[in-house]
């Protein structure tokens, strides 16, 4: 994972922590438990020894007699790890059924060192064993009695409890790292916003973030609008220059030309040439450097329909003493992710050429594509010869050795469309002219 | 026909003003926009030639007014500013059409000429009345197939009726479409030029109805 996101390192972070407290918990639970239950298997031995001994009796013969033997069935099933023994001078007195005829206390130990001890059984299990020396009247020497029971019976104990307490614990877990995973997606909103926001401008939608974000959030967002009018500033200040350039530059252009118009010999040819070298530079490279040209410019969303409406609405003034027709086909809702000022040029460009060659008709259309849209412009006049087609379509229209009057006028066109990626192919129209296919990146989907 | 151009840069001014002029109309000039927006409120222009870029007043204001105004002569803007935007937006505020510089001069004046022919309601460069014919686009006025040989301001008025067939025009609307703003405009001059261009075009061409002016007539059998 290279990409880091807050909501995991939140999420991750307070699960790991959450389970650490939890399994030490539930360490300490168990700890404490099997003190419990060793001390509970120690007062069950304990009560099996007082037994033993409320049971013994010396006989008038200084005899020991066992007035009853422990109840428990435990004690008489054949090695099952529940035993008892009385030793009487190390010698085994009397001893449970269960001890067959083995040992409890082996012979070497002889007398008793402490209360509780860990003891191998008969049949190698491992034993709890408490012993204890009692002096009864009439005998010279103490009694050793000893009980003892399985290990392995608080183990199991032991282990039960802590499966269930393991599985009570883990659920609990679970319902926590949940919880946390709702807090953070809730603590987290806003920043979720501000990413739809962004997508909502970069599809057009709208050109500023909301100003209603928590306060850690605000500052960004702040930054981030502050961002976008600088961006739209720039573009209007960068717009306004070379508009500024323009009309300084085209003036005296205009004069010189005109003036030079009747200049004779080669001298006026040379000058009308430079002249109209310049100009056309000038022309060239102010509307170049007029586009935005940015798909990439936050907030660039164009209603097709609307910038086309404009244009024809000029046209049809532009060219009022022919009587042409311009026609929309599913144009409505359109909107493509172009910054309106390159549209105006792009779709006036196209359809200004459309004008000057068709006959009466010319239909502007739209096909919308996967996230994109083809627009296509198409006229009924003479058109392009399919062997010249083929070879703009191919090389693409060298627009700087384009001229003016030869071209097809469509430098700033193409230029336009390459930098918003969008492919540039000449057909001929089925109404007998030219055709040209543009694909646009689409701001949004089709709206109703 | 008189046109109004309304340009701050005084050789753009003056070389469209020599082209119309030779293109036969009567031209005046404004160089800012206050007096340009005065002149074309007050003064029966048949088009006007409108920089955008002008001081006092901008362009786009002059023309929002004419039109609020009511003037709804033809305008024609010929402005440095050739974005589609700015040409959108001056066709919308009520241009008629928009030429952006630099421009052929020969471009301008086509164009100036037919802004008028239309907003006299003609759809051709060439006008007839009976015999006459005039050839707007070259400025010649022909009799049945016999050149004619006029005066500019023969040619002036001449154009003016051929405009305006079988209407009855008054001395005084000859006289502010064939004169230009600081010309002497002396209205009896006027029927000395009619006179004149009768001799020309034929007498019965020209019908005088007294106290109420002149009309140019096709039918000129009585």
């Amino acid at each position: 994972m290279t990409k880091t996101s807050l909501s995991l390192r939140l999420a991750l972070s307070s699960a790991l922590w959450i389970v650490g407290t939890l399994a030490i918990t539930g360490a300490l639970i168990v700890f404490l438990f099997k003190g419990h239950i060793e001390k509970r298997f120690d007062g069950q031995l304990t009560d099996h020894l007082e037994e033993l001994v409320a049971a013994s009796e010396i006989s008038p013969e200084g005899r020991l007699v066992l007035t009853w033997t422990p109840a428990d069935p435990r004690f008489n099933r054949p090695h099952s790890g529940w035993y008892w023994e009385i030793l009487e001078n190390g010698d085994v007195s009397h001893q449970s059924g269960s001890l067959l005829t083995a040992r409890l206390i082996p012979l070497s130990t002889g007398s008793v060192r402490q209360p509780f001890s860990k003891t191998i059984g008969p049949s190698k299990r491992d034993l709890r064993l408490h012993a204890r020396e009692i002096m009864l009247p009439r005998l010279s020497e103490p009694l050793v009695f000893a009980v003892a029971g399985p290990i392995s019976d608080i183990n199991e104990d032991i282990e039960r409890f802590a499966g269930s307490i393991a599985v009570v614990l883990t659920v609990l877990a679970g319902f926590l790292v949940g919880i946390v995973i709702l807090q953070v997606r809730f603590g987290l909103k806003p920043l979720r916003r501000v990413r739809q926001s962004l997508s909502a401008i970069r599809d057009g939608r709208t050109n500023r973030l909301p100003s209603d974000f928590p306060t850690e959030v605000q500052p960004l967002v702040l930054e981030l609008n502050a961002l976008l009018d600088y961006n739209a500033a720039l573009l209007k200040r960068a717009r306004t220059q070379v508009g500024n350039l323009a009309h300084s530059l085209k003036n005296p252009i205009a004069v010189l030309k005109n003036e030079m118009e009747d200049l004779p010999g080669e001298k006026g040819r040379v000058a009308r040439h430079q002249v109209n070298a310049a100009a056309e530079s000038i022309d060239r490279y102010l509307h170049r450097a007029r586009i935005a040209g940015t798909g990439n410019l936050l907030g660039a969303r164009t209603h097709l329909k609307t910038v086309a409406e404009d244009i024809r609405f000029s046209l049809a003034k532009l060219y009022a003493n022919r009587s042409l027709e311009i026609r929309f086909e599913n144009l409505d809702g359109v909107i493509v992710q172009v910054e309106p000022e390159d549209m105006e040029e792009l779709l006036g460009n196209l359809l200004d050429n459309a004008c000057k060659w068709a006959a009466k008709i010319i239909t502007v259309s739209a096909v919308p594509e996967h996230h994109r849209v083809a627009v296509i412009v198409e006229d009924d006049g003479p058109g392009i010869p399919a062997e010249q087609l083929e070879g703009i379509t191919k090389r693409g229209l060298r627009l700087d050795e384009t001229k003016p009057g030869s071209g097809l006028g469509l430098g700033i066109v193409k230029e336009i469309a390459e930098l918003y990626g969008g492919e540039l192919a000449f057909e001929k129209s089925t109404a007998g002219g030219l055709l040209v296919r543009i694909t646009l990146p689409l701001a949004a989907e089709i709206e109703p | 026909m008189r046109i109004l151009v309304v340009e701050d840069d005084p050789d753009i001014a003056r070389q469209v003003e020599a082209a119309l002029r030779d293109a036969g109309f009567a031209v005046d000039l404004a160089f800012d926009g206050e007096e340009g927006h005065f002149l074309g409120d007050t003064e029966p222009y048949d088009a006007v030639v409108l920089d955008l870029g002008l001081p006092e007043m901008g362009g786009l204001r002059v023309l929002e007014q004419w039109r609020r105004d009511g003037k709804d002569m033809p305008v024609l803007i010929l402005s440095a500013r050739d974005t589609w935007r700015e040409k959108v937006t001056g066709l919308r505020t009520g241009a008629d059409d928009y030429l952006a510089k630099p421009f052929e001069i020969e471009e301008l004046t086509a164009r100036i000429e037919a802004l008028v022919r239309r907003g006299a309601g003609h759809g051709t460069p060439i006008l007839e009345c009976g015999a006459i014919r005039l050839d707007t686009t070259r400025q010649k006025a022909f009799l049945g197939n016999t050149p004619l040989s006029l005066t500019s301001m023969e040619y002036r008025l001449l154009s003016y009726f051929m405009h305006h067939p079988e209407t009855v025009l008054s001395k005084t609307e000859l006289t502010e479409h064939i004169y230009e703003y600081d010309a002497d405009r002396d209205s009896n001059i006027i029927e000395v030029m009619v006179n004149r261009l009768r001799n020309k075009v034929g007498a019965n061409a020209i019908r005088t109805y007294r106290g109420r002016g002149y009309q140019m007539t096709a039918n000129n059998d009585d």
